[in-house]
């Protein structure tokens, strides 16, 4: 045979030979980083990573509610606080309280419920993020340096700031939060935006 | 998606997004590719981060003179080369050289040319990704690595050449422990 050409055997060997390879995730993460530091490309949330996203909050809040971890959602890691930014003026905090009426249902049910509320309220274009809160609180009051636990009767088990058009939107979101629907409360309070500060 | 539109979706909105499709449609090939050049998984992430950092610098200005994937194959072509400093190989192709290559390779399993290709010098292993493996032709080749089309060819005899060898060694050496 001549070394200007490869075999039919030779030909089949290479071709057998594996193409593709997906590098680490962490490479892709890198790479976003420095595009991103350089202003070549612009941070934006897919439905596709907000949906991830969502199941991660969702997974939190069922931690500190059901007091269950929910392994499968958090595999992504994802940190909730960089991927909304709420613009002030139309912001508004949904505080999550419960009490001894509170009844958590089932874990994987409660997930499902917490996750297509929050892909529905992005859907309708209101931009919506939480934080994860820890069972546990201090409470200080004037005059003593006495430390009380949280009150039993109110506990304050997460938040979510959602960006509305008005306030009327901001509770239309609320009360469609499972929260209320297992015997827990949602208090919606607008940001307070002082002019000139 | 196809490239351009890929491309063009990317240059309108410069939005991550865009981006991860662009990237993601592109890079499993280009990093299997890094992974055979540099024999090294670090040096391939370090490589592919690099190639994608410099190619969307440059990706408005791209001319789409060739396809997308050869553009960035040359850029990551590039960055290897300037990386590993190797110097070019420039042995014209001779009518004698014909005769050396004789061996075959055809009693090798892929494992076997995985192997043989990852013992080649930089140099060889370079030719033998784009023309064998890749499907380039000399002139292709000739382009991406600003060497001439008779460089590439001799690259390409020397290395089949030790390619046959190893695999030709790895062979006999397979049957005398049978």
């Amino acid at each position: 045979m001549s070394e200007e050409h490869l075999s039919e055997a030779e030909k089949k060997l290479f071709q057998a030979l594996e193409k593709e390879k997906a590098p680490p995730k962490h490479v892709e993460k890198n790479i976003l980083t420095q595009l991103e530091q350089e202003d070549l490309i612009k941070k934006t949330i897919t439905m596709n990573n907000y949906v991830k996203w969502v199941a991660s909050l969702a997974a939190s809040i069922l931690l500190f509610m059901g007091g269950m971890y929910y392994e499968r959602a958090n595999s992504e890691n994802l940190n909730i606080n960089e991927m909304v930014e709420i613009e002030p003026t139309k912001g508004y905090m949904l505080l999550l309280h419960e009490d001894a009426n509170f009844a958590p249902g089932d874990p994987m049910a409660m997930f499902e419920e917490y996750k297509s509320w929050m892909e529905n309220t992005f859907s309708r274009g209101v931009k919506i993020t939480g934080q994860e809160l820890k069972q546990e609180a201090t409470l200080i009051k004037s005059g003593t340096e006495e430390v009380f636990p949280e009150d039993a009767e109110k506990k304050t088990t997460g938040y979510f700031l959602v960006e509305a058009g008005s306030m009327e939107e901001a509770i239309a979101v609320a009360k469609e939060n499972p929260h209320v629907k297992y015997g827990g409360s949602v208090e919606v309070k607008p940001f307070m935006v002082r002019e000139g500060m | 998606m196809e490239d351009q539109k890929l491309v063009h979706e990317f240059l309108k909105s410069r939005s991550e997004s865009a981006f991860l499709e662009l990237y993601r449609s592109k890079t499993p090939h280009l990093y299997r590719m890094a992974l055979r050049l540099t024999q090294d998984e670090y040096q391939s992430e370090e490589l592919i981060q690099e190639m994608w950092v410099i190619a969307i610098r440059k990706l408005a200005d791209f001319e789409w003179r060739s396809e997308l994937k050869t553009w960035l194959i040359g850029i990551l072509i590039n960055l290897s080369r300037s990386k590993r400093k190797e110097k070019e190989l420039s042995i014209e192709v001779t009518a004698e050289m014909a005769q050396e290559a004789s061996m075959e390779m055809s009693f090798a399993s892929a494992h076997d040319l995985e192997n043989g290709i990852s013992d080649l010098p930089p140099g060889y292993r370079q030719i033998i990704i784009l023309h064998d493996i890749e499907g380039y032709k000399h002139k292709e080749i000739a382009d991406l690595l600003d060497i001439t089309e008779g460089t590439s060819k001799s690259q390409l005899f020397y290395a089949r050449k030790a390619l046959r060898e190893y695999l030709s060694e790895d062979t006999s050496k397979g049957k005398s422990h049978e």
